[in-house]
């Protein structure tokens, strides 16, 4: 009798009624009815099936208590420091102001600003030699690292967080979700679902009419507004720059940001952005209406030149080679994004390409969406945050779209009514999702006009420039 | 950035910190959207420079060369294109036969067969 007690104890629904749980039955079920919506979104309204799917089925297994398939304590928690506010958090804050107090003491040893922290290791280095103790930045470390494992200083005196920590971690105690979510927490998924969306796009309507590139950067305005009211609203500059980025409407940008700056807000951004992406043809409209006239929703714009096989070969290589020198830290994305490209056009690596754009890309977006998913449990996702990230997102996803817009009306007085502004609004990356809308209100005004290959350079330079503001984001913020 | 540090207590405090303040988050944000905006249109513009020399290069010059090419011969060609015209197709063909038939013979190597001629 006492081991079916027992076993009963154990069970799922046993732990939901407990009272000694920390999510309560309230939150659980709150979190149920949120993924039924998703579920409801991908399957019965289609929008953005493949990842919606794989998200709300993660979200789900997060939030079957006693399952335990990810130990979010392994990546956040257990070895977390961060400076928020001028204050060290996390839960290696304790050993950090141990070592600040037992060895650097002086204030010009260190370096404590709104969000960073360092240890000045040339005045350290200069302070001992002047004593007459020779030490070096690898001495610092040493002796850093008894103060605080898990944890080491660069040559800069920056704190890391070792990954081989977290990675044995992960092996030794980590169930099968853990395992996938390294492929987030290292930065691995975003860059190879770039390189198959690279692969799959068709970059001639914006090298044909290079313009387009304006719209694309025109619609990046909303990412860095949304980044300023998130500061309004008290949220640090890190997690203020994971919330703006959903403004560039591009998933893997916004995993990829948010995992470096803020990954406790990972699950919240991601939901966000993918499901703004999926309402595209919700909420542009009413802007595209609103900010267009009757007359310009009607122009007719002339058809694109061709573009030669050598261009479309050199247009990735010297990409990669301008935007990563310029914003190195847009790399990851824009790097293999131009791969992706490069492999298609050249015409000579076909399996390659077709395993980019096909099994690979498939492959990491259910990783992807099931263990962004797994982020979003409970007790990180029920917070009034969540409801200003999910606000803040639409606010940039709104203001990106008129950001292109406008620009594209600019450039339609510009050139003499040569150009439908209405293709402005695919400046937000998401890609062709964008586009189609822009075609589908053009047709709606003239059903002759034809706007969805002029729509997408707008679009395809959209995904350049959100992994451009990604990229100003970590430089300025990381 | 801060006058005095509290280590004593269990979290750092500094008390003249600029960001906590409405007006100094106004200037932060303000700035990274001015630099972070200006940054994206400059990145994207110098794209723009590339691809309007790509076109340049691999368009529009080559599209004049081509006309040239195309409205000076056609005085001079024009007979010659009517020559080109006139020889004998039997004797082209029988050639080709030749070579065909040569390669086709056993001491050749090859192993294929003419199914069918297209004139082009």
């Amino acid at each position: 009798m006492s081991a079916i007690k027992d076993f009963l104890g154990t069970t799922g629904i046993a732990q939901m009624f407990s009272a000694d749980s920390d999510t309560k039955l309230w939150q659980y079920l709150a979190m149920y009815v949120i993924i039924g919506a998703l579920f409801y979104l991908a399957i019965v309204k289609k929008f953005e099936p493949l990842l919606l799917m794989p998200i709300a089925f993660g979200m789900l297994l997060a939030n079957l208590p006693g399952a335990e398939l990810i130990h979010l304590e392994f990546f956040f928690d257990e070895y977390y420091f961060a400076v928020e506010n001028g204050q060290i958090t996390g839960t290696l804050a304790l050993q950090v102001r141990d070592f600040i107090y037992n060895f650097l003491g002086y204030e010009e040893f260190f370096t404590l600003t709104n969000d960073s922290f360092a240890v000045n290791m040339d005045a350290v280095i200069s302070a001992y030699n002047a004593s007459g103790y020779q030490i070096t930045a690898a001495d610092i470390n040493d002796l850093f690292q008894t103060y605080v494992s898990g944890a080491y200083l660069d040559a800069e005196g920056i704190i890391h967080i070792k990954m081989s920590t977290v990675i044995q971690e992960v092996i030794n105690n980590g169930g099968l979700v853990d395992i996938l979510y390294l492929g987030v927490k290292l930065g691995v998924y975003p860059s190879l679902i770039f390189m198959g969306v690279g692969a799959m796009t068709d970059f001639s309507p914006l090298i044909a009419n290079p313009k387009s590139l304006l719209m694309g950067a025109g619609a990046q305005f909303g990412v860095f507004v949304a980044f300023m009211l998130a500061l309004f609203l008290g949220f640090t500059p890190t997690e203020a720059g994971a919330i703006g980025i959903i403004g560039g409407a591009d998933g893997p940008t916004a995993i990829l940001v948010t995992k470096e700056l803020a990954p406790h807000l990972l699950g919240a951004i991601a939901i966000a952005a993918y499901s703004y992406m999926a309402l595209i043809p919700i909420i542009q409209p009413p802007f595209m209406k609103l900010l267009t006239t009757d007359k310009e929703r009607k122009i007719k714009m002339t058809n694109l030149r061709s573009v030669s096989k050598t261009e479309k070969i050199l247009f990735p290589i010297i990409v990669t080679g301008i935007v990563c020198l310029i914003i190195p830290d847009a790399a990851p994305l824009v790097g293999f994004l131009m791969l992706g490209n490069l492999l298609n056009v050249s015409g000579v690596a076909d399996r390659l390409s077709k395993t980019a754009q096909n099994e690979l890309i498939n492959i990491i977006t259910i990783f992807l969406g099931i263990s962004v998913g797994a982020t979003a449990n409970a007790a990180n996702f029920l917070r009034l945050e969540t409801l200003f990230i999910i606000g803040l997102g639409l606010l940039a996803f709104v203001i990106s779209t008129c950001g292109g817009l406008v620009v594209g009306k600019i450039m339609c007085k510009l050139t003499g009514g040569k150009i439908n502004p209405l293709i402005g609004s695919a400046g937000v990356s998401a890609v062709p999702m964008a586009a189609r809308v822009s075609q589908d209100m053009g047709r709606r005004y003239d059903p002759s006009n034809f706007l969805l290959m002029h729509a997408m350079g707008p679009n395809v330079a959209g995904v350049i420039g959100s992994a451009v503001a990604a990229g100003v984001f970590l430089s300025f913020l990381r | 950035m801060f006058d005095s540090i509290d280590i004593s207590s269990s979290i750092i405090n500094f008390e003249s910190f600029e960001l906590g303040q409405l007006g100094s988050a106004f200037l932060y944000g303000g700035s990274v959207l001015l630099i972070g905006m200006a940054t994206v249109f400059a990145v994207l513009c110098l794209l723009w420079l590339c691809l309007a020399i790509f076109k340049l290069c691999f368009h529009t010059i080559p599209e004049r060369k081509a006309k040239k090419k195309k409205v000076a011969p056609v005085v001079q060609v024009a007979p010659k294109v009517v020559e080109v015209k006139k020889p004998d197709d039997g004797e082209i063909i029988a050639v080709i036969a030749a070579a065909i038939a040569m390669a086709e013979s056993e001491d050749s190597g090859m192993k294929f067969r003419v199914v069918s001629f297209k004139r082009i």
